[in-house]
Formats: C-alpha cells, sequence, structure tokens
C-alpha cells in the first residue's frame, strides 16, 4: 500500500499578512479571512478595468451613431457607471443619459430621456473593443425600440484579486479554498480561480499560477505543492462576472506550510459524517425534520511516534488548543483517497495526550471535528 | 426558486434559520471637525442606525455630506464615517449625543440584507445558541381579554472576540427586539416574524449571552400619566385634593364628580390691588370686586400687614370699612386674600373641570322638518333619548330618535327650524349639587372645549324653596337698599339669602340686615316695587361637604369637541394604545373595523374616583372594558395590537391530526364551573340620592353550574356597560360560556401553526381523543388561548369550544347536509336545532346539539 502524505496545515499564513483586495463590501471586508470562521467572508464589491479593448459604446438617438468612449482606468460599479454616463453625454448627442448598477441583480441599466436611444452591440463601429460584454449586454445583436435597457447577464466584475503580501518570502506548500457548507459554493461553475505567487507585486507573469477547481461536494478547492514554494506575494485570482449570486465571496483561505510529520498515522483511522438535524417524531411515527448540514470528523492515531513527532504534534496543540482550527490532509497526493474529501478544517479535541510505550516512543492519536 | 411559507411551514423537513434584530445605544464622543460647523466620527462601526439623538432631541438622516445642515447627520457606511451638524452648530463633543444601532444574529452566519428585503446585505452573526419559546397567551378563564406579556430568552454563544466590548458599554436594556424564522428554501422577504419586543435583562457567563425579552404587551402594566388638577391653568385647589388627577372621560358616563378648581384653602385671592392708611378704617380698592366676595365677617389678609382684618361693611366694589382702625404703617397697592367667616363662601366653589380634556359636544344640521315636535337632521348617532339639544337659542329635550337621522322633541319647537340650522347637542346633563338638580343655561354653563363647568351665581337659589316673607318690601331699581314695612328681617333674613318681590320677577341676594325694616342688597335692584315678598334660601355648594354630579360625554378622537366620539370599547382600548404611546403599534384599520362591529353602550372615568391620586394600569382598565364586551386586545401576526370579540366564529384556520401532534395533553378545569353570573352596569361615582357610589346589577344563572356541579361560586363582572339589555346579554353570555366547556388540549406541532394567533379556531383531531358532549367523534373545534412559538417548532394551548358551538346555531350555506347524513366534523360547524327538548328523535347521546340545516 502506498504512502499517503499526510499534512497539518496549523499556520495560516493568510492571517498576518496584509491583504489588498481589488474590491470589497464594507460588510464583508477581505480581512474578515483572517478571522477563523467561515461565516465570515470576503465579498468583493466590483472591480472593472476598462482598456483600449473594451472601452467603446455605439449608440444613436435616431440619428448618426455616437460614440461614448470611457476613459482607460480601473474603476468601481459606481465610478463606472457615472464615467459612462459622463461619456454619453458628451458624445455629441442631445440626450442625457443615466447609467445604473444593480447591486441586487447585478445588472447594468442605460437609459435615455431622448426618445428614439439604440445600442449599437453589433452594428457599431467599434464592436471590437465595445464594453458591451464588460456591463453584461449581448453583442450580438443591437438592443433597439426601447429608451432603458438593461443587460442581459450579471457583470460584477473584469476580475476580482485578493493580494496576500506575506512581509518576506515565506514558504507555503498547501493553499485551501475554503467554503461554508451552509451557503455552498457560492463561485459559479464557470469561475476561473487562480493561486498564484511571485516575488514582486506584480502579477503579468506570476512564479506560481494554479487554477483551483471548488469541489462540489466537500465544498473545498485545495491544491498542495510538492514543494515549498517560497514568496513574499500570492495572489487570489477570481474571474466570475456572472454569478448568479449578484456577487462574489469568499469564505477562507489557507495558505499554509505543512507539518508533516516523520511518520504517518496509522492506517486505521476513523472518517465520520454527522448530521446535526433534528429529527423528531409523532407517536405514530410521522417523522419531522431540521435540517443542519453534515459536519466531518477524522480520527487519527499514532504508533511508537518518536520523540520528535511527539514535540512537534505538542507543540501544534499548545499553540491552536482546541478552539483555533487548522486543515488536516490525509492524502494531499490523492494516492489513495480523493483529496479534497479528506481535507478537513477543524478544531483538535480538548485533550491531547501522549503515552509513553518503549523508551523515547509514544503512543498519541487526535481527533478533529469540523467547524463552520 | 424560493416557495412561498405556506408551503413551508408545511415542509416536513427544511432547514431552518433564525435570525434576530437587536438594537443597542451608546454615546458618541470623540468627535473630529469635518468641515466647517460638520463634525465626524471616524471607524464608525455601525451599518444601520435607528436613530442619532441630541440629549434625546431626535436628529435627521441627511442623503450625503453635504446635506449635513444644522440637526442632520449622514452615514458614509463604506467609509465607516459618520458626519453630523448638531442642531445649534456647537462641538458635538460637548453634548450628549446618543445613537440607536441595530446588530443582527443568526444561528447560522447568514449573510441578509439587513431589512429581509432589499437593503445591503450584512452578516448576521452566527452566534444564536438556543431560544426559548415567545408566546401570547389570553386568559380565557376570566375572560380578561389582554393577551398576557410574552416574555422569552435569546442565548448566544459567548465569544469573547465579540462581547467584550459590546455587553456592558452598549446599552442593550429597553432596546427592540425582533426574532425570525427563515429557510434558504424561502424568499429573504418571506421571513417570518415570530416575536417582537424589548430586552429585558441580560446576563453573562462564560459560556453564553442570555438576553431577557418582553413584549410590548408588557408596556400596558404601566400606570396612566394625568396631569393633576392643581396644574391645570389657573385652578384653586385645597391642599389635600392637590394631587388629584384631570381625569378622563370615555362613552357616557353618569354621576361623575367634576374635580372643584376654584377653592379656598389659605384665604381666596382677591383681584386687584388694596390701600389702606395707617390708623384708618377704610380700604381702598383698585381693579377689585369688593361687592362681589366679601360679606360683613369676613376678613382680609394684606400683605405686609402681619394681622388679619375683618370688615364691618362692604361699600362698593373699592371700598371697605373695617370694624377696627388700622394700627400699622400705611399701605399701598398691595395684593390681598379673603379669610372668608364661617359659612360665607359667596362666588367661590363655582368652577369645576368635567375631565382633562375636551368633551364631545354632538352637533347635526337639520335637513327637513315633519311636524314642531319631529325634525329630520343629518346625523343623529352621537344623541340619545333625554339629551338636552339647543336649537335656535332653545333647550329641547330629546323624546324619541327613529334610525339615525329623526329626531322627536318632548315640547314644540317654538319657531319652525330652517334647513341647515344647527343642533347642538349637550356635553354634560344631569347636574346636581347634592340632590338639587341644575338647569343648563341658567344654573351652569359648560366649555365643552375646556370641560370647565361654572356655577352661576344664582344656581343655589335658583332652585332652593321659595318663603313668603313678612310684611311688605320696597324695591327701587338702582338701588342696594330694600326697606320693610311691618317685616322682620332680623328674624327672617340671613345674609346670603336671595329675597323677591311678588311685584316683579328677580332676586337679589342679601349681603347684610341692618334692621328689621332695613337691609342692604349685594348688588342693586333692576325694578322698583312695593309689595309682598318672599326668600330664597339656598343650599350653597359647600366646600368639604357638598358634591356636584353630572352625567356626561367624553373624549373625542382628535381631541377637541366637534371631533369624532370615542364611545365604543375598540374606541377607548385604541385610545389608551395611544396613550400609552403605542400609536405606531396599532393596526388602525382593524380597530376601525371593530368599532363598527362592537357597539355595546358604554362609559367610563379614569381614576374611577374624583378624591384618586393614583392612577390605575393601562392593563387594569382595558380588562375591565374587555370583559364588559367579551374582546380580546392582542398582536397580529405583524405584531400590531388588533382587536376583536369573542365570537362563535367557525372558520378554522388551522387544521391538525395526528400526523402533526409530536405530543398533547387535556386538561379539564372545574373552577371554571359558577353558579351565576352577575353584571353590574350603570354605574355611578356618586348618587345625589343614595348619596354613594352605585351600580345596577343583573344575574344570569346557568344549569350545569346549579344542578349538575352544584358549585357556590358566582362570577362577577364589573362592565363599563350602560344598558340593561347589554348587560343581561353579556350576563347570558357568561354564563353560556362558563358552562360549556372546561377543556383546554395542549400540543406540540412543528412549523404548521407557526402564523397562527391567539383566538383563531383549530380543527383538532386525534383517534385518541375523548368523545365531546353531543357527538361520539374525535374532532373538536378549538379557540386558541395561548401559542408559543420557536423557530422550529409550536406549542398550543387550546380551549375545547366544541360544546359551545354544538349548542349554538348557526346560518349555514344551502349546501350544508342535513343532520343524519352529516359527518362529525359538519355537525360540529353547522349547528343543528333539536327538539323541545334538546335531542334529535329524543337520543340523549344528541343532547346539546342544535338542528339547522
Amino acid at each position: 500500500m502506498a504512502t499517503v502524505d499526510f499534512r497539518i496545515l496549523d499556520t495560516n499564513r493568510v492571517l498576518t499578512a496584509t491583504l489588498t483586495p481589488s474590491s470589497e463590501d464594507s460588510e464583508f471586508p477581505a480581512s474578515n479571512l483572517q478571522l477563523y470562521s467561515r461565516a465570515r467572508t470576503w465579498r468583493a464589491s466590483g472591480y472593472f478595468v476598462i482598456t483600449s479593448s473594451n472601452n467603446k459604446l455605439n449608440f444613436d438617438e435616431g440619428g448618426s451613431e455616437l460614440t461614448a468612449t470611457i476613459t482607460a482606468a480601473t474603476y468601481t460599479p459606481t465610478t463606472l457607471a457615472a464615467e459612462i454616463k459622463t461619456q454619453m453625454d458628451g458624445a455629441g448627442g442631445a440626450g442625457t443619459y443615466t447609467v445604473t448598477f444593480s447591486t441586487s441583480t447585478g445588472k447594468w441599466t442605460l437609459a435615455s430621456d431622448q426618445a428614439t436611444f439604440n445600442l449599437l452591440w453589433n452594428t457599431g463601429t467599434d464592436t471590437a473593443n465595445t464594453i458591451g460584454d464588460t456591463i453584461g449586454f449581448d453583442t450580438s445583436a443591437d438592443d433597439t425600440g426601447a429608451v432603458t435597457y438593461t443587460g442581459d447577464n450579471i457583470a460584477l466584475h473584469t476580475e476580482e484579486f485578493l493580494v496576500v503580501d506575506l512581509g518576506s518570502a515565506l514558504a507555503v506548500d498547501s493553499v485551501a479554498l475554503m467554503f461554508n457548507p451552509i451557503d455552498g459554493i457560492t463561485t459559479s461553475s464557470t469561475a476561473t480561480i487562480k493561486i498564484q505567487a511571485n516575488a514582486s507585486n506584480s502579477w503579468g507573469s506570476p512564479s506560481v499560477d494554479v487554477t483551483l477547481t471548488p469541489d462540489t461536494q466537500d465544498k473545498v478547492a485545495t491544491h498542495f505543492f510538492s514543494s515549498d514554494q517560497s514568496y513574499r506575494y500570492w495572489r487570489l485570482s477570481i474571474i466570475d462576472p456572472d454569478n448568479a449570486n449578484a456577487y462574489l465571496e469568499i469564505p477562507k483561505l489557507i495558505l499554509a506550510n505543512a507539518t508533516e510529520l516523520s511518520q504517518n498515522p496509522e492506517q486505521v483511522f476513523t472518517y465520520q459524517l454527522t448530521d446535526k438535524s433534528e429529527i423528531k417524531r409523532t407517536d405514530y411515527g410521522h417523522l419531522y425534520a431540521d435540517q443542519r448540514p453534515n459536519l466531518r470528523s477524522m480520527e487519527f492515531s499514532y504508533k511508537y511516534m518518536d520523540y520528535s513527532d511527539a514535540e512537534t504534534l505538542l507543540d501544534i496543540y499548545n499553540t491552536i488548543q482546541s478552539h483555533i482550527p487548522i486543515g488536516i490532509s490525509l492524502d494531499s497526493e490523492a494516492i489513495l483517497f480523493d483529496k479534497d474529501r479528506f481535507f478537513v478544517y477543524g478544531v483538535m479535541p480538548s485533550q491531547l495526550g501522549l503515552k509513553s510505550v518503549v523508551r523515547d516512543l509514544f503512543d498519541s492519536g487526535f481527533k478533529i471535528d469540523e467547524v463552520i | 426558486m424560493p416557495i412561498t411559507f405556506d408551503q413551508f411551514k408545511k415542509l416536513e423537513s427544511t432547514n431552518k434559520v433564525t435570525l434576530a434584530v437587536i438594537e443597542a445605544s451608546k454615546r458618541l464622543q470623540g468627535w473630529v471637525v469635518h468641515s466647517g460647523s460638520v463634525y465626524k466620527l471616524e471607524n464608525f462601526e455601525h451599518s444601520v442606525i435607528t436613530e442619532i439623538a441630541d440629549s434625546g432631541t431626535a436628529l435627521t438622516v441627511a442623503t450625503s455630506i453635504a446635506g449635513v445642515t444644522a440637526g442632520k447627520y449622514y452615514l458614509d457606511r463604506d467609509a465607516e464615517t459618520l458626519y453630523l451638524r448638531t442642531s445649534d452648530s456647537a462641538n458635538p463633543n460637548g453634548k450628549f449625543i446618543s445613537c440607536v444601532f441595530k446588530n443582527f444574529f443568526s444561528d447560522s452566519g447568514a449573510k441578509l440584507p439587513y431589512d429581509l428585503s432589499t437593503g445591503f446585505s450584512v452578516l448576521w452573526e452566527p452566534l444564536i445558541s438556543n431560544t426559548s419559546f415567545f408566546g401570547q397567551q389570553i386568559d380565557n378563564q376570566n375572560q380578561l381579554g389582554v393577551a398576557l406579556e410574552g416574555s422569552g430568552s435569546i442565548e448566544f454563544i459567548n465569544d469573547l472576540s465579540y462581547w467584550r466590548d459590546k455587553f456592558d458599554k452598549w446599552f442593550w436594556e429597553n432596546k427592540n427586539v425582533a426574532v425570525y424564522i427563515w429557510s434558504n428554501q424561502l424568499a429573504v422577504s418571506s421571513a417570518k416574524l415570530i416575536y417582537k419586543g424589548k430586552v429585558k435583562s441580560k446576563a453573562f457567563s462564560t459560556k453564553k449571552v442570555q438576553f431577557q425579552l418582553k413584549d410590548l404587551i408588557n408596556e400596558l402594566r404601566a400606570q396612566f400619566e394625568l396631569s393633576n388638577i392643581e396644574d391645570y391653568s389657573g385652578a384653586l385647589v385645597l391642599d389635600s385634593n392637590q394631587g388629584t388627577k384631570q381625569r378622563l372621560v370615555y362613552g357616557r358616563v353618569f354621576g361623575m364628580v367634576p374635580s372643584p378648581i376654584d377653592q379656598v384653602n389659605e384665604g381666596y385671592p382677591l383681584a386687584g390691588t388694596v390701600s389702606l392708611s395707617s390708623m384708618g378704617t377704610t380700604i381702598t380698592g383698585s381693579g377689585t370686586a369688593f361687592l362681589t366676595y366679601f360679606t360683613p365677617g369676613d376678613s382680609i389678609r394684606i400683605v405686609g400687614v402681619d394681622d388679619d382684618l375683618e370688615i364691618a361693611t362692604v361699600t362698593s366694589n373699592t371700598s371697605l370699612t373695617l370694624t377696627e382702625a388700622y394700627d400699622g404703617i400705611t399701605i399701598s397697592g398691595a395684593t390681598a386674600r379673603i379669610i372668608f367667616a364661617e359659612n360665607n363662601r359667596n362666588m367661590v366653589n363655582r368652577e369645576f373641570l368635567v375631565a382633562g380634556h375636551a368633551l364631545k359636544e354632538p352637533t347635526t344640521t337639520v335637513t327637513g322638518v315633519l311636524s314642531n315636535l319631529k325634525i329630520i337632521v343629518a346625523d343623529a348617532s352621537d344623541f340619545e333619548i333625554g339629551d338636552s339639544i339647543l336649537l335656535n337659542s332653545a333647550y329641547y329635550t330629546i323624546g324619541n330618535i327613529s334610525g339615525t337621522t329623526i329626531i322627536t322633541v318632548t315640547t314644540a319647537i317654538d319657531s319652525p327650524p330652517a334647513n341647515g340650522d344647527t343642533v347642538t347637542g349637550v356635553s354634560i346633563k344631569n347636574v346636581y349639587i347634592d340632590d338639587q338638580l341644575l338647569l343648563a343655561g341658567r344654573d351652569y354653563t359648560l366649555d365643552a372645549a375646556t370641560a370647565v363647568l361654572t356655577l352661576a351665581t344664582s344656581a343655589e337659589a335658583n332652585v332652593a324653596p321659595i318663603t313668603p316673607i313678612f310684611g311688605s318690601l320696597v324695591f327701587a331699581n338702582g338701588s342696594r337698599n330694600v326697606s320693610g314695612t311691618s317685616s322682620e328681617f332680623l328674624a327672617e333674613v340671613q345674609p346670603g339669602d336671595w329675597i323677591g318681590s311678588d311685584a316683579s320677577p328677580g332676586y337679589f341676594q342679601v349681603l347684610s340686615i341692618e334692621s328689621n325694616t332695613s337691609l342692604t342688597l349685594r348688588t342693586a335692584s333692576t325694578f322698583s316695587a312695593t309689595s309682598g315678598g318672599y326668600i330664597r334660601r339656598p343650599r350653597n355648594y359647600t366646600q368639604g361637604e357638598s358634591t356636584l354630579t353630572c352625567d356626561a360625554l367624553g373624549k373625542t378622537e382628535n381631541g377637541v369637541k366637534t371631533g369624532a366620539f370615542i364611545k365604543t370599547a375598540p374606541g377607548i382600548v385604541e385610545d389608551i394604545l395611544k396613550i400609552a404611546g403605542l400609536t405606531a403599534q396599532i393596526n388602525t384599520s382593524d380597530f376601525t373595523t371593530q368599532k363598527t362591529i362592537i357597539k355595546e353602550n358604554v362609559g367610563l372615568v379614569i381614576p374611577s374616583e374624583v378624591s384618586n391620586k393614583k392612577t390605575p394600569k393601562y392593563r387594569e382598565i382595558i380588562n375591565k372594558i374587555n370583559q364588559s364586551v367579551f374582546g380580546t386586545l392582542k398582536q397580529d401576526a405583524s405584531f400590531l395590537f388588533t382587536y376583536e370579540a369573542l365570537e362563535p366564529d367557525r372558520t378554522v384556520s388551522l387544521t391538525v391530526d395526528e400526523a402533526d401532534i409530536l405530543s398533547w395533553k387535556v386538561q379539564s378545569k372545574s373552577d371554571r364551573l359558577v353558579k351565576s353570573v352577575q353584571v353590574g352596569y350603570e354605574s355611578r361615582e356618586f348618587s345625589p340620592f343614595i348619596k354613594e357610589k352605585t351600580q345596577l346589577v343583573v344575574t344570569q344563572s346557568t344549569d350545569v353550574g346549579q344542578y349538575l356541579v352544584k358549585t357556590e361560586e358566582i362570577f362577577e363582572v364589573d362592565s363599563i356597560l350602560n344598558n340593561q339589555a347589554e348587560a343581561e346579554t353579556l350576563a347570558q353570555r357568561y354564563a353560556f360560556f362558563k358552562e360549556a366547556s372546561t377543556s383546554t388540549i395542549t400540543f406540540l406541532t412543528k412549523m404548521r401553526a407557526i402564523d397562527n394567533e391567539v383566538n383563531d379556531k383549530v380543527k383538532f383531531s386525534h383517534p385518541q381523543i375523548f368523545e365531546r358532549i353531543g357527538s361520539n367523534g374525535q374532532t373538536k373545534i378549538s379557540a386558541i388561548q395561548s401559542i408559543d412559538k420557536k423557530s422550529n417548532e409550536v406549542e398550543l394551548e387550546i380551549e375545547d369550544l366544541g360544546n359551545i358551538f354544538s349548542r349554538s346555531s348557526a346560518i349555514t350555506a344551502n349546501s350544508a347536509l342535513d343532520f343524519d347524513d352529516a359527518g362529525d366534523f359538519e355537525r360540529v360547524l353547522n349547528g343543528y336545532i333539536t327538539d323541545n327538548f334538546g335531542m334529535i328523535d329524543n337520543d340523549a347521546l344528541t343532547s346539546g346539539i342544535h338542528l339547522i340545516s
């Protein structure tokens, strides 16, 4: 039987790093990622990069084509709406335009005070570098016949990112992007999620550029490097503009240099799912349930652990005790098991013991219970 | 796709989330100048502000920083900065700026709009570990009719990173709390409010933080806050009466005692000023009315003079003579008080405050004349038979009212009124001083706007017996002197008597008697005559001994005399809720409807006796009102106050059977059964003839209580009803109710009952329940008298009303089945009339069932 790669993600470098998000909702700031609870999330508020490839808006008021050229820059939804309005109002037409972004639907609306207002997504001069797709309009056809148009698609951003500045180059070998089992995966299935790393805060061609794929069953996206990656800057990049939630949200990110003991736990381990639902029955057997999520737990034991490993385990426990969650990856290389299924974000038990069995060899073990 | 809440509550397996919004408050300090008089507070952590106030005065919210003018604030939520400019543009650091803000909690860490609608999302902190049941309960045992306070508690995990700097530094006490249940299967707007109240107390332990809660019904435990009688502008109140209340009057009340506000305490203040010289015997007044008040023998107490000075004669309104020369220093322009001699109380005790608010003064207009006794008016609904009405300056008494528009008076109308003429009712009538009935206009006047009743100078003389006087009297027009021939004034006449001439109408008060043939009037005669005469010796209102009583109309909805008359039980309860500061919590449309349904003739004075210095609690009065009409004050699903009368309404709003009931029990109580019910009505604070508080009583006995249970218990209702027939009806209803059922069923169910309320009707069936009287089935229709809700369960206590329904008939739909064909539930629901012996086909098992089909 092959040997699995057992990792204890006990030091999350995100907790002490400087975080710089592309955007953040003030109710759900990126600093929430430095808290333990997965209920405390980073929620982006919208970030748009306008360049010469997406800065044109062709429209007319019933006459000749008018063109609004959006200044190349980065925007929030509010500032982009204001910029589009400014450029449309100044495009040479007679109209005054209203541009809004709905935070509840994630859609953009363009409106004119003129009797005729057409958006020339398909027949305009600048279809190759239109802003239409960026703000959620289907550019395969013009929008005509109305004076108010709401985007066909949700358009939350061009890209969102979170820069994690570790202060200096520090080793990272394990990445876990975790979602809340109650809310599920809050990115859409088409989202592009990457973890990147670089020596400088420059992301044109990062030294590490790994795509993360969330496991919809286990509500986590993990990546385990085969060797330490030592960089000062790490970056979580997400492109998910049409997220149906109308927001982009990340519950928890772990960048860890995992602790690996010199020996793995015994191959006999316990993996347990606990349904926290509350079930009641009537006298006649009718069943009612208050649904709660399944929570995972894994229990490991060690035989004849050497003193050095015992000290490492004690040091971990002295730090995290039973109230600081850590990640446990049973088989990070997925040699025997699904790496995501056997990844648990949980806390240690209230007691950890070592039993001296032979000279400096110890038996020990612990159970980790998943927390949300 | 979200499901509806109605669908959700019927599901057997659901994901339920408990949500709570709890307000807290704190003082805001550490302001720095933003620009000019606009200050800012950075790192402001609260996203949702309920109120910002400057020493208790709320500031208004601006929509931008630029909009922050005097008395406004603006929260830049993204920048976590609060901007504020005080009303006087002063530095807020020198003021007490308070902030009430909302805090959001859940048991699961939900991220939902703060307003559970379309607002921005917030993290509902995942700290709730448990909640109690939140309930409403009514006392069906005594039919008090006010839902009992709903109490409850919320427990939080004591996460020190959250509570460490909030538990004590923020003020949670008496702040609003709302608890909801929600599921991710529902739209956020479908979150269901299950409790709304306030924080009563808080507790902190290493494992948990707990808030004890009280609901708004608890606010009704407070006492009425009524102004003291001495606080009425210009009131002169005896020391011993200080602290008595300006009273609330509702509906039509009988024999109430208005509060005297013209009393003699330590002397009586004299209008104007007086002067007198050292060693002089004459007091000269300026702006005084000596003749109105003084009688020889009274004394005057002048500011600056050590001793009271006794009056020998009252010469004029500006001149008095003393019995002895004044031996002090000369006094000029001093104020003075009258020290009345024993039994001298002229022109005092003339004003009385009926209520601390305007009294209803009914008015309508003439729209037609049928005869000199019968007129058509626009609306006579605020008038009653026996009321006095004023029509073209003449008073008439209503003898009959047909419908709501035809008034018949008891005496012919002097001159035919024209359409559009105003008919004005009187706000008070049957005014008595002790047992002397006074006449409106002649003996007293009432200002309905101020509720002040003023006695005429001659009020008591007008109703005094007339005694012929010996000899002949000579009155001279314009003279205060009256001479007599063969008269014996010294023996027959006393100061304060009124004398008149047989030759001319009018009589005058005697000020002093100089001899058997000469006396002096207080005011000059208005005629000349020489004739026999008479004496009227009045029984004047005497402070501390006399009692003035009247019947009165009470308060209006808008507080002015022409406003809508508050005359129904729901109307009174609604007004009391407003007085209690709960205006925003009233389901106004419901009360409006109930005022048209519950129309019993009621009357109530608060406090009940004029001497009361303590006010009752809101709840005590509402209980009394509710008991009078079988009414109930409760909170609806939105936790707004609603009102309803318990009626045999059979609309079932909840059906439960063995598939829905997690556990259940039945309890029968025998203490509700009574021998008879006594209902008191037409209460009088003081009866002019019996000389004490009175109330009429009707009695209704119960067959079950008398013959089957043989109890001696009597149930007494002290009602606010005015009408005997309505009191009899109430007694019958109580008697019927109290012998009908004694069982309550308590059961636990899941979400099916989550949006039910007290008094809702429940169809309860269970294979193991006993048969009710008059039926072989196990189905009951019951009213909820207690409902306790949690986010995942509901416990109900239902009053078994099946027997009431089976004994009272109803008009059913044409499609209803005949009794023989009807199932058990339809028999319960419809009511069928029995034969003369209360049975169907002489079958004892059907006893008590009515048959209508």
